[in-house]
């Protein structure tokens, strides 16, 4: 996790529209992070931020009537933004692989377990099915599964949510990846099903070397688990730096208010929570200024006029507020 | 605090659903689970998915009958009313769901909404339109709301909906599911003071089922932890996360992670479960908990009070240092 080492993904001004009746509507502007080797990056925002399009659009993921506006996506030499589909099906489920939030529907019902994580196998190995099999049955016991070999025959039914969420680990592990993206990969499980499921993958990240961009509305699995952190609001960063300096300072407004309306364990009983009043802006709401300034604590006559650029804060820090820019006075 | 509502060693089984031609096994989904709530008081049920909470909510509204114990709701047993009655005694207590999505009919006007517990027990509604802006104003929405449509609302104010509906018929008890758990973390804020301002000014008590552990700390006067159909602790929230004594307990919140990073958390030791339940004379715990005994699988441990208010289902926590 050394900023020496190259960064495996470098995305630089992502902008992603979609078009619903022929009106384009922008959902992500201007996006830009590296993922380093090794490194858990955690993604966060309030549902409909863009934190997911914010990730999946790496891939070219991108929701019915989305398209790539600007930017590029920079992943072993190639430009995944200009990529054409048949290299990207070369790079999804092998160099990049996903895991998503519910393994109950991302499983195909009808299908045996062994056949469904043989399939990335036999699309980006070449191998056969008989070939994959024992590769499969090491992947099952790598992530925890015993009887791996009577288990391959079995039917996702067959297994509970935890476990079946184990199996979706093993099929984005499968081709070895350089990056996992795992969107909201513990929500649908028990507390502590989650831990074990979030110490499951980071024992496999440090044994591959692989790195994590995770998904969350957590902030308590992004503190624990994080090293790197990116906050999404109304399709843009607000804010990004290592996890540490964003918990003990965080540079955006936003970014405190949504640390401040968690109830800690210092909060006395029936002492009101503190709150961010307000909405997010739904897409596609013309704004004017900075689009968190409506709900803004902090705001001031400028960030109700002009959007702020992102002003470093520093050593891979950012922070889209006029707050941050250096020199700030009022 | 005089109580409002006295569950005394209540028991519910179900069938499993078995093969074509034989009937299933029997599945215990609550067993004898015995709780007191005082007026005007918060009560925390935790536990994961398949411990019987909801099954608990469910036979405390009277939408199921406890197959022993009993349930009395303002002194009086549910189980035992029918017909108006019963319809009446259940004004006592309502419900708030965890999805505010799917728990408002979305062909309905928030008007009607919000006094349907009136209209179905069959009580006269003079004035709709003042009454239904009375509730929402306690819930902090404007009386504009009241022709409008529920997907013209987003999900805190749609749980501020739900929580006006409960509000209709004046109950005493709120049970609310996993109230704030679909919502985003600023609007959660929002709906626990929302919570919490109610039960000031209307003196409400809450039953608040959830797995968020903060949001039970915070909220909650007392928790009482379910563990397979029982409880396995109880305590008031503040001796709960002081002196946390059952090994399920234990585990529970060492696998919530701290929103500090210079607290790391650790998950606790566990066992892997067989799978199967324990028996019936076993320790519903016994093939997880890392502090298991023989004695543990052969023996059902009694729910005892350990010191004044904390009772624990488990003989060990004695070996228990904190």
């Amino acid at each position: 996790m050394t900023d020496k080492a190259a960064p495996i993904l470098e995305i630089t001004g992502l902008s992603v529209s979609v078009s619903r009746d022929g009106a384009p509507t922008k959902i992500l502007r201007d996006i830009s992070y590296r993922i380093y080797p090794g490194e858990t990056l955690a993604i966060v925002g309030e549902s409909g931020s863009g934190k997911t399009i914010g990730a999946l659009s790496v891939i070219r993921l991108l929701p019915p009537g989305g398209v790539i506006d600007s930017g590029s996506v920079l992943y072993a030499g190639k430009d995944l933004a200009a990529a054409t589909e048949e290299e990207l099906r070369g790079v999804r489920g092998a160099g990049i692989s996903m895991i998503f939030q519910e393994p109950m529907t991302s499983l195909n019902p009808v299908m045996t377990i062994g056949l469904q994580l043989a399939e990335p196998l036999m699309e980006h190995k070449g191998l056969s099915y008989p070939q994959a099999l024992p590769l499969c049955e090491k992947l099952l016991e790598k992530v925890g599964i015993t009887d791996a070999k009577s288990r391959l025959a079995q039917y996702p039914h067959n297994f509970s949510g935890g476990m079946r969420q184990r199996v979706m680990i093993a099929m984005a592990l499968a081709c070895g990846p350089d990056l996992v993206i795992a969107d909201e990969p513990t929500t649908a499980l028990d507390v502590t099903v989650q831990a074990q499921i979030l110490d499951l993958i980071d024992a496999l990240k440090k044994e591959s070397g692989m790195a994590l961009a995770l998904i969350t509305h957590n902030l308590g699995i992004v503190a624990q688990r994080a090293d790197y952190v990116l906050v999404f609001y109304s399709g843009r960063v607000m804010e990004r730096g290592p996890a540490a300096e964003f918990f003990k300072s965080p540079s955006h407004p936003y970014s405190r208010a949504l640390l401040n309306s968690l109830p800690k364990m210092s909060d006395k009983p029936g002492e009101p929570l503190k709150t961010i009043e307000g909405l997010p802006p739904s897409f596609d709401e013309a704004l004017q200024g900075c689009p968190f300034s409506p709900r803004c604590p902090e705001a001031f006559d400028k960030c109700r006029t002009a959007e702020p650029p992102e002003f470093e804060t520093g050593d891979r820090r950012g922070s889209k507020c006029w707050r941050s820019e250096r020199g700030f006075k009022i | 605090m005089p109580v409002i509502l006295e569950i005394e060693k209540v028991t519910k089984r179900y069938r499993k659903s078995g093969g074509f031609f034989s009937s299933g096994e029997l599945f215990t989904a609550v067993d004898e689970v015995s709780l007191n709530l005082e007026k005007n008081s918060t009560l925390g049920v935790v536990g994961e998915s398949g411990s019987g909470k909801t099954t608990l909510a469910k036979i405390i509204l009277g939408i199921e009958k406890p197959d022993s114990g009993r349930v009395l709701l303002n002194g009086r047993e549910l189980s035992k009313l029918s017909g108006g009655e019963l319809r009446r005694a259940r004004r006592g207590a309502q419900m708030v769901f965890q999805d505010p999505y799917s728990s408002l009919n979305p062909r309905m006007k928030v008007k009607d909404i919000v006094l349907e517990p009136l209209t179905v027990t069959g009580e006269k509604i003079t004035d709709g339109e003042k009454t239904a802006s009375d509730l929402l104003a306690k819930v902090g929405l404007k009386a504009d709301a009241l022709y409008r449509y529920p997907h013209e609302f987003s999900g805190g104010q749609r749980q501020r909906i739900a929580i006006a509906r409960a509000l209709a018929t004046g109950p005493g008890i709120i049970l609310a599911d996993e109230p704030i758990s679909s919502l985003d973390i600023s609007i959660q804020a929002q709906i626990m003071n929302l919570l919490n301002e109610l039960k000031k000014e209307l003196g409400v008590s809450y039953i608040f089922i959830s797995h968020d552990l903060a949001a039970v700390r915070y909220l909650c006067d007392f928790v009482a932890v379910m563990y397979g159909g029982c409880v396995v602790e109880y305590a008031s929230a503040a001796e709960l996360f002081r002196d946390t004594r059952h090994p399920y307990t234990r585990l529970l919140l060492s696998a919530v992670p701290d929103p500090d990073p210079y607290k790391k958390t650790v998950l606790e030791e566990r066992r892997e479960g067989s799978g199967a339940a324990p028996g019936p004379q076993a320790c519903v715990f016994s093939d997880r908990c890392p502090r298991a005994v023989p004695d543990c699988s052969k023996q059902r441990p009694l729910y005892s009070e350990i010191k004044p208010g904390h009772f624990v289902r488990c003989p060990r926590t004695g070996d228990i240092e904190n």
